[in-house]
């Protein structure tokens, strides 16, 4: 099946997109930024991705700030409760941090993508994807890797789908080709808290508090990009669970 | 600003020697250590570090791979890196193979040091797929024949 041209988006060249990784990744010399974008971190994790098989290259990427922060939000927090449901063990990697830093990329593509597979409600179907499996925020499926897979082997670039974990839309890109050598990169650092339920505070005390298993603040320490809130004070990332 | 260093992610030799030399400092891991984890020659690997010995090009992969996961440890740990070091070492009781926990480690009854020590290149991957589960995978999946850690095979 060839590609579809009533299925497709392309990612325009210039276009902002979005990452969040560990501060390792923010060094002086800026040519080490690449890595960022080389998709190798999907490939090397043994677990896969949500749309993607482990073994695979593929650069995760939103198209909003808010919809990355939101992603991101989602398994920072859901990190933090697996290593308290393991304090009990004999090995627990300890007590969790419930702040940490991150650097956000704003990230543009110096070439236009084309073929990228624009699965919505409306045409999932056509390429074999449950919608509901697509937005549906507890967990990655197994059939949004298989259909990945089928995605690419019919010779699509990449899938573009709705942020499942975003609560104000937003759509992650997925793309199937190493990055590192079309794109722009501009680093801001970012701090991410927890918080209770209300009244809300920043979450400190997981023996006394309650979490707010939807939402969580981040903070910028010097700019941020556009549509977020500039540094200062705290800014409620709400969140799908 | 960001005070992380180049060589964090540049995979020169000379990188792979800054890295080696910055784990020894932060997280007390030596040249014993290395020397076991690579199997080589403890002289050879501090020639290497002198930049008078080599080391084969698998040796050095092993030791760019063993960095990505020490990246992985750094950020699981919130870069505290006394956390590290005590996850590095801190010896776990015996688990019974009957009775799983989710979140057991494969080094039972020893250290991570140790099984790397022990295992060589082999355990990076069980070390990455145990952070990764708490990261990345479902750990309350019930565990496949193909997911058997090292400890776990016969």
């Amino acid at each position: 099946m060839p590609v579809n041209p009533n299925l497709t988006v392309i990612v325009a060249a210039g276009s902002p997109l979005f990452r969040i990784t560990p501060v390792s990744y923010h060094t002086p010399n800026r040519a080490y930024h690449k890595k960022v974008v080389n998709g190798l971190g999907a490939k090397n994790n043994y677990h896969g991705g949500r749309y993607n098989h482990g073994g695979v290259v593929t650069v995760y990427l939103a198209d909003t700030p808010n919809a990355c922060l939101a992603e991101k939000m989602f398994y920072f927090q859901r990190e933090v409760v697996r290593r308290l449901d393991a304090l009990h063990q004999p090995l627990s990697p300890g007590l969790p941090a419930f702040s940490d830093r991150f650097t956000l990329w704003e990230i543009r593509p110096k070439n236009a993508i084309p073929d990228v597979c624009h699965l919505t409600q409306a045409n999932a179907t056509a390429v074999g994807v449950i919608p509901s499996l697509m937005v549906n925020p507890s967990q990655d499926y197994d059939h949004l890797k298989d259909r990945r897979t089928f995605i690419q082997s019919n010779g699509y670039k990449g899938i573009k789908a709705p942020s499942s974990r975003s609560v104000v839309g937003g759509e992650i890109v997925v793309l199937f080709d190493d990055q590192s050598k079309n794109v722009d990169l501009i680093p801001y650092t970012v701090e991410f808290r927890l918080i209770t339920r209300p009244p809300m505070a920043a979450f400190g005390n997981h023996m006394t508090e309650l979490l707010d298993f939807n939402a969580g603040e981040v903070r910028f320490a010097a700019g941020a990009p556009a549509g977020i809130a500039a540094q200062g004070g705290w800014t409620r990332i709400p969140f799908n669970h | 600003m960001t005070s992380i260093p180049d060589f964090f992610q540049d995979e020169s030799e000379g990188a792979l020697r800054c890295q080696v030399e910055w784990q020894t400092k932060h997280l007390a891991l030596g040249d014993g250590f290395f020397a076991k984890f690579l199997r080589e020659d403890t002289r050879i690997f501090c020639g290497w570090r002198k930049d008078t010995d080599a080391l084969t090009e698998a040796k050095l992969n092993v030791l760019r791979d063993w960095w990505q996961t020490v990246l992985h440890l750094l950020s699981f740990q919130n870069f505290d890196e006394e956390k590290v070091r005590l996850l590095l070492q801190q010896v776990a009781p015996t688990v019974s193979k009957a009775d799983p926990s989710l979140f057991a480690p494969p080094w039972s009854a020893s250290s991570m040091k140790d099984f790397l020590e022990s295992y060589g290149p082999d355990a990076i991957q069980d070390v990455n797929r145990w952070v990764g589960s708490f990261r990345f995978g479902d750990p309350y999946r019930p565990s496949r024949k193909d997911n058997a850690c090292l400890s776990t095979q016969t």
